[in-house]
């Protein structure tokens, strides 16, 4: 093409002023409002300490008394099962809250839990079709529970899983020969069959998926596309594809303009099925979208919503004879519940929310057909509740669940059977009153660490920044920063800091700021433009990781290529994988291209396959061990791949994460929704006793001296950050909501710095190392990022 | 005639009645807060969408911004500052604003539609249908450039601050700036290359 061969100021201009041509919506400003009138401003951090930590949940002794009540309600009401008619809400009612399950009757009333572990959070599959058996997941782990005797077996890794129409197996997602396969796998985990559907090369398939009711196919969305820096993303895309379950052939429906959620739902006689079709000319999300109904032999769609609305979400009616689904227009604001003739004839809507923003979806039919159930979220309270319309004459009913519901499904009662009831009543859904075991530190004078370091270095956004404690002012240190520039790595020990310059360059700095050697490293591939570098040094800083991104002709990076670099550049060892140094620099772990996991010497030579093993969650101290997780524990084995062992046997799974202290003497291990501290000499592994309720651990630090552990804790909005002791494992409440982004402590373990990012300006704080004297030592007022390194 | 220093006691006028403003909402005054908002919701919507590009995400950018300026005024130090805070806010909030999405944006381009070489010699009308799809071309090149880049050049451009100005909004210096926004002028001309493939 010969046209648009410059860009001028000018036609920027005009482009940018075209683009914001727009009125403001004129519901904007009552948005705001209504949004920051409710909203509390924030107080400073040392007011909220007095206010403690909490968080809602069950106590471990009320929740042994209540699943013990369940176990004899729940068993003692299937097997007595009631003798009411089936109505509009029959079937029991499986639902998560605070990452219990509960079951409850049909009407939401008397509901048990069945299904609690402080570590983990679990949230509701699906029924099975014939409604003996329910799954649940949790930490990346499929669950299958017996509601009669409320056994809970772990089938499948992952999430996602689908049942069979004869609810005798289930289509669980999986990996073989580095592609997303489809496992049928029996109620006990067993394996039936592993189905390879012929998806293409790079891609993936988005989970759930639907499976017909005869079994031939299944419907579900795949991805090919992958980011790549600033050029843009892979104009290949998403499908939506019809996969024949025996063969794995793999037929395109639709292209997806965006990710749009698998959103297939088969006719019950399986000759037709509903899908969601995104405008394949939508370029931003939210795009426009038609519920169209296809035959199951593809001989054509036909659009059964209205197309002037975002239409999604199709459900058949239990009869086949209507599909449900929800529409919105466009831009997501006002949501209506509609059903439809498979024909697209008798259009009606049931539930109109066009004024009021409450979102519908995760529509499901009753049993027989005379109601909608559907969940609403209403964004302006943060809550998600469940109602049922009749289609009949369109009301609605609430359906009795608590506040705090994560997910819920109903049990499908088949046509003709009684339904179950509870026989007895779970106990109170409040949790009894609890003094927290959190502490808050003691009262100190302000950390003043300036006499033994002098000060902390950070990227500042392109810049190496660091804060002088003397001066209490911050020098800044810029790189050249051009094109491709990725962020500046601080030296161990404050030994200067290397930095990305581009297109396989990198810049080593001394630690006066100066350029003291620049390379590039060697390609090994086809040649063009390498970008978005990932640097990292090795503990003893005598060597660099350097991985770089080639976009391919479509701008994806499909092809990393890692090295490891000596700091002056001469030594250059190409890698197939990201590689991990053991603390004492003497080894290296790297994941090779079979799956093996090979460990060799910290320049990269030497490489040789220890076994199948995960790449090392953390190395013991000396370099003779390592810890990982899988399957939901955590695990240490020698270097040379011996001696393998579990080290935690948790019920549920869920460890993450495992951080190896300094001292070697323990370990910490983060499990979905607990922190544990290993004590390696006797094997005792003790949890963090953070009072009632669960919290996520992120950002698990040990001091220098293995004395201690930094954390942050979630959930949600309102992180804390607390320190705890190794010994007592007593946990001090340090700060509370704010986004730390990384945690440091000085090497010489006396004093701890928190950086913060969002909210929306960088600040670093810094206190002693039992948390107390705590103040803010540099507000930069931008984005600052990456780790912070101490600077003698 | 207006002069140059009516100008500026009016801009310190109104800097005044601001700042008075900030410091009442800043102990929780929402009455005040809601002048600030009717002052800044216009510029602030239209300064979301000319870097976000689309309206759904400049609304829940704007209301973001402003749950923001509120929670945080109590820390606001020198309420007299509250303009270059704000625009800070602004600049942070649309940079991650679409941070949380699965994937980004996928496009397909028709090359057909564009005319090739040899076509004949536009008409008036053909030049305005060239301009348009030039801002089109232009407005399709700008999604592909990393959100960082579009913002820098959204400030610059269609916000029209100095490089001082910028620099204050991002905590650099004007020099940094000045190399940033070659950088993100040399993007938006790769993007361009990607878009005529």
């Amino acid at each position: 093409m010969n046209r648009f061969e410059g860009v001028t100021d000018e036609l920027i201009q005009a482009t940018f002023e075209r683009r914001a041509q727009r009125a403001v919506p004129t519901d904007l400003r009552a948005q705001v409002l209504a949004m920051t009138a409710s909203a509390h401003q924030r107080a400073a951090w040392r007011v909220r300490l007095s206010e403690g930590f909490s968080a809602p949940a069950l106590r471990p002794a009320w929740v042994a008394v209540a699943v013990l009540a369940a176990l004899l309600g729940v068993a003692l009401a299937l097997f007595l099962v009631g003798q009411r008619p089936p109505h509009a809400h029959s079937g029991l009612l499986a639902y998560a809250s605070n990452g219990d399950i509960y079951l409850a009757n049909a009407d939401g009333t008397a509901a048990v839990p069945v299904v609690h572990d402080d570590g983990v959070s679990f949230f509701v599959g699906a029924w099975s079709p014939d409604g003996r058996r329910l799954t649940v997941e949790a930490a990346n782990a499929v669950y299958v529970l017996d509601p009669a005797t409320l056994e809970l077996r772990r089938v499948a890794s992952g999430s996602g899983a689908v049942w069979s129409s004869d609810s005798a197996t289930l289509a669980v997602a999986g990996r073989a020969g580095g592609r997303d396969v489809i496992d049928i796998i029996t109620v006990d985990g067993g394996t039936v069959r592993q189905l390879q559907p012929k998806l293409g090369t790079n891609t993936t398939l988005a989970w759930p998926i639907a499976w017909s009711p005869d079994g031939r196919w299944f419907l579900g969305s795949t991805d090919s596309s992958a980011c790549a820096t600033n050029f843009g993303c892979s104009p290949t895309g998403g499908r939506f594809v019809r996969i024949d379950a025996t063969t794995g052939d793999t037929v395109e429906i639709s292209k997806l303009a965006h990710l749009a959620g698998p959103d297939g739902s088969w006719s019950p006689d399986s000759r037709r099925f509903s899908f969601t079709r995104p405008d394949a000319a939508c370029q931003d999300p939210p795009c426009q979208s038609t519920v169209e109904v296809e035959d199951a032999n593809l001989s054509g769609s036909r659009v059964v919503s209205d197309p002037s609305l975002t239409s999604s979400g199709g459900v058949w009616s239990p009869n086949g004879e209507w599909i449900a689904f929800s529409s919105t227009t466009f831009g997501g604001y006002g949501w209506t519940l509609s059903i439809v003739r498979p024909d697209g004839t008798d259009r009606k809507t049931l539930v109109d929310h066009s004024v009021n923003d409450r979102r519908i979806s995760a529509l499901a039919w009753t049993a027989d057909g005379s109601a909608i159930e559907f969940s609403e979220n209403d964004p302006s309270a943060g809550l998600m509740q469940v109602f049922a319309v009749q289609t009949t004459d369109g009301s609605v009913r609430s359906i009795d669940l608590p506040v705090g519901l994560e997910s819920y499904a109903r049990q499908a009662i088949p046509a003709g059977l009684p339904v179950p009831t509870l026989a007895i009543a779970g106990p109170s859904a409040s949790p009894p009153a609890s003094v927290t075991p959190v502490r808050t530190p003691p009262a100190a004078a302000p950390a003043a660490p300036a006499a033994a370091w002098t000060g902390i270095a950070v990227d500042a956004y392109c810049s190496a920044a660091v804060f002088d404690f003397a001066t209490l002012a911050p020098r800044l240190v810029e790189t050249a920063c051009p094109e491709s520039a990725g962020p500046v790595v601080f030296a161990p020990q404050g030994g200067g800091y290397a930095a990305s310059l581009g297109d396989g360059t990198v810049a080593v700095v001394g630690r006066d700021g100066k350029h003291n050697v620049v390379f590039t490293t060697q390609p090994s591939t086809a040649p063009g433009p390498r970008v978005d570098s990932q640097l990292a040094w090795s503990p003893d800083g005598r060597w660099l990781s350097v991985v770089w991104c080639l976009p391919d002709v479509s701008g994806a990076c499909s092809t990393p290529e890692s090295l490891v670099v000596s700091r002056d550049g001469t030594s250059q060892q190409r890698l197939p994988d990201t590689p991990a140094w053991s603390p004492d620099g003497s080894r290296l772990a790297v994941k090779g291209q079979n799956g093996d996991l090979l460990i060799g010497a910290p320049d990269g030579s030497a490489l040789h396959s220890i076994g199948n093993f995960p790449m090392p969650a953390s190395w013991a101290p000396d370099g003779s061990q390592f810890a990982f997780t899988r399957d939901g524990d955590a695990w240490i084995v020698n270097a040379d791949g011996t001696n393998e062992r579990n080290v935690t046997h948790f019920a549920h799974g869920g460890a993450g994460n495992a951080t190896w202290s300094p001292d070697g003497g323990s370990i910490a291990v983060i499990q979905d929704s607990r922190l544990w501290v290993l004590r390696l000499a006797d094997g005792q592994l003790r949890p963090v006793d953070l009072g009632p309720g669960r919290a996520s651990f992120f950002r698990v630090t040990w001091s220098p001296d293995s004395a201690r552990l930094a954390a942050v804790l979630g959930p949600g909005d309102s992180p804390a950050t607390v320190i705890i002791d190794r010994d007592d494992l007593t946990v001090t409440l340090i700060g509370g909501d704010e986004g730390i982004e990384s945690i440091s402590w000085s090497p010489d373990a006396r004093f701890i710095a928190l950086m913060s990012q969002s909210d929306p300006l960088g600040v670093i704080d810094i206190a002693n190392a039992d948390g107390s004297g705590r103040h803010t030592i540099w507000n930069p007022e931008d984005s600052v990022s990456g780790r912070m390194t101490w600077v003698p | 005639m207006e002069t140059g220093l009516d100008t500026v006691l009016a801009a310190s006028a109104i800097r005044a009645g601001e700042a008075a403003l900030v410091d009442r909402a800043r102990h929780g005054d929402h009455d005040a807060f809601e002048i600030l908002v009717d002052g800044r919701l216009t510029a602030t919507f239209r300064t979301a969408l000319a870097i976000l590009g689309n309206e759904a995400d400049a609304r829940d950018a704007t209301q973001d911004i402003f749950l923001r300026a509120w929670r945080n005024l109590p820390e606001l130090r020198e309420s007299d500052r509250f303009g270059a805070w704000f625009g800070r806010i602004v600049v942070n909030t649309c940079r991650t604003a679409i941070r949380g999405r699965r994937r980004r944006i996928v496009r397909e381009i028709s090359v057909g539609a564009l005319p090739g070489e040899g076509d004949a010699l536009a008409s008036p009308a053909a030049r305005h249908d060239d301009r348009t799809a030039d801002l089109d071309f232009l407005d399709r090149a700008l999604g592909r450039v990393a959100l960082t880049d579009r913002t820098l050049l959204a400030l610059h451009h269609f916000e029209h601050l100095s490089l001082d100005q910028i620099g204050e909004r991002l905590g650099v210096p004007a020099k940094t700036v000045k190399s940033r926004l070659f950088s993100a002028r040399r993007s938006l001309e790769r993007a361009l290359e990607v878009e005529r493939r």
